[in-house]
């Protein structure tokens, strides 16, 4: 849903996610759970949100960044720019999380979590865009210098190969470990 | 592991008018369910945590939720003794309430008699979490609420909380939390760093059967805006409902939630 808003809107603020809070509530019968998913519905679900987009400029993006989630912009297999995190440290913080309850987001919308950031791939020689959830973020992060490793993975049984290796040797979290590459 | 003291004097009422024994009884039900809707997830619960539970009081000493010393989350899940309708007043997000219907598992019913066997009590939750941890050498470490509002008439039990101090799973050791839980109106002591300040030889003996409290949750209580120093442990003394139920939270989040 959040995916799709993010798509489909031209404004991300708070009133688009208030919005996508009262659908969210409203394709569920609170009444009819039972006790345990009353429970869990009432305490809220809670998501990181990684979204591009081109901008309307033709070698601009607009990024939004929010949660246990990082945005590299590489030129070649260089890290130029991270974002929300430029240490790994960081990722050991309890992350800004979006939020089905909308108290829950209240924080979040008044710090500008939802602000879009422009980037101009005009100033990169040979732009990528790497999209990586926590556990890659914070390996990336810890060892830029290995970018090439990761931009050079063509195929899903080598990613998963390299994961369980960088793993195996207490160089990456065990946690989630999607990646996407835009070159 | 909930060690909960069932002796006669959790009778007392308390300030807002419920027993000793009544209010443990619903923060402790409030507590499973937190915990339980907390390892929710769309495919149904998860089995993140073990839960237990050992009583003490006029009936001797009791295990567990379901005549069970330990139990898995998810066998909890399924099995409360029964699920009430109740209210709750809940804030509107434009300035104003409003009163939500919310069903509400029980465990555990309030129930209070004769003395203090909190040794026995003690003794027996060693017992189990030592299984426990034995079971399952490479878990978080159990954490022991202890809740009670007197003395020991079995003896003295400061050697049995240092034993469940040293149990330990490799990572790290069993913590042992104690909460005086009180009717009066004295002020309560919570997390403190030394024995200087407690009222009596009874408090003294309670702080120092109580661990040391982990960054993690330290940072929780901190985020509580409770003042904590250097060697603050896991103890309240003289607790009012208020420090009852921060107490419960604070010492039940596993570091992975209370980071995230």
């Amino acid at each position: 849903m959040l995916a799709a808003g993010f798509v489909a809107d031209e404004t991300i603020d708070g009133h688009w996610l208030s919005q996508l809070v009262d659908r969210y509530a409203a394709s569920y019968d609170r009444d009819a759970m039972d006790w345990m998913q009353q429970g869990a519905f009432d305490r809220g679900s809670f998501a990181s949100l990684l979204g591009v987009r081109w901008s309307s400029g033709a070698s601009r993006v607009e990024v939004v960044c929010i949660g246990d989630t990082l945005l590299a912009l590489l030129d070649g297999t260089d890290v130029r720019i991270t974002a929300p995190y430029t240490d790994p440290a960081e990722f050991n913080a309890r992350p800004r999380l979006l939020a089905t309850q909308s108290g829950e987001n209240e924080d979040l919308i008044q710090e500008g979590a939802l602000a879009l950031t422009t980037y101009d791939l005009a100033d990169f020689d040979n732009p990528v865009l790497a999209l990586m959830t926590d556990a890659l973020g914070h390996w990336l992060l810890t060892f830029p210098e290995r970018a090439p490793e990761l931009l050079a993975i063509e195929h899903q049984d080598t990613f998963e190969n390299f994961v369980e290796q960088e793993r195996s040797a207490s160089h990456m979290r065990r946690d989630d470990t999607t990646l996407v590459i835009l070159d | 592991m909930f060690v909960i003291d069932q002796s006669g004097s959790m009778n007392e009422a308390m300030s807002i008018g419920k027993s000793k024994a009544e209010f443990v009884a619903d923060v402790l039900n409030k507590t499973i369910y937190t915990l339980v809707t907390n390892c929710t997830k769309a495919d149904g619960v998860r089995n993140y945590f073990d839960i237990g539970l050992i009583t003490y009081g006029g009936s001797g000493v009791n295990s567990g939720l379901r005549g069970e010393g330990i139990s898995s989350i998810v066998d909890l899940a399924n099995n409360p003794l029964r699920v009430e309708d109740r209210s709750r007043v809940e804030d509107d997000g434009a300035g104003g309430v409003f009163e939500r219907r919310v069903k509400f598992p029980v465990w555990f019913d309030p129930t209070a008699s004769g003395g203090t066997p909190m040794c026995a009590g003690l003794t027996r939750a060693a017992e189990a979490v030592a299984a426990w941890a034995d079971a399952h050498p490479y878990s978080y470490p159990p954490t022991i609420i202890h809740v009670t509002d007197g003395e020991a008439t079995d003896g003295d039990p400061e050697h049995i909380g240092g034993a469940l101090g040293q149990l330990t799973t490799q990572d790290g050791s069993c913590l042992l939390f104690n909460i005086h839980v009180s009717s009066e109106q004295a002020d309560s002591i919570s997390f403190p760093a030394s024995e200087a300040g407690l009222p009596d030889s009874y408090a003294r003996m309670l702080f120092r059967m109580s661990s040391a409290m982990p960054d993690h949750i330290a940072r929780l209580a901190s985020e509580k805006n409770y003042k904590l120093s250097d060697g603050s442990r896991g103890f309240m003394f003289n607790a009012d409902p208020r420090g009852i139920a921060n107490f419960f939270d604070i010492g039940t989040r596993p570091r992975l939630t209370a980071d995230r």
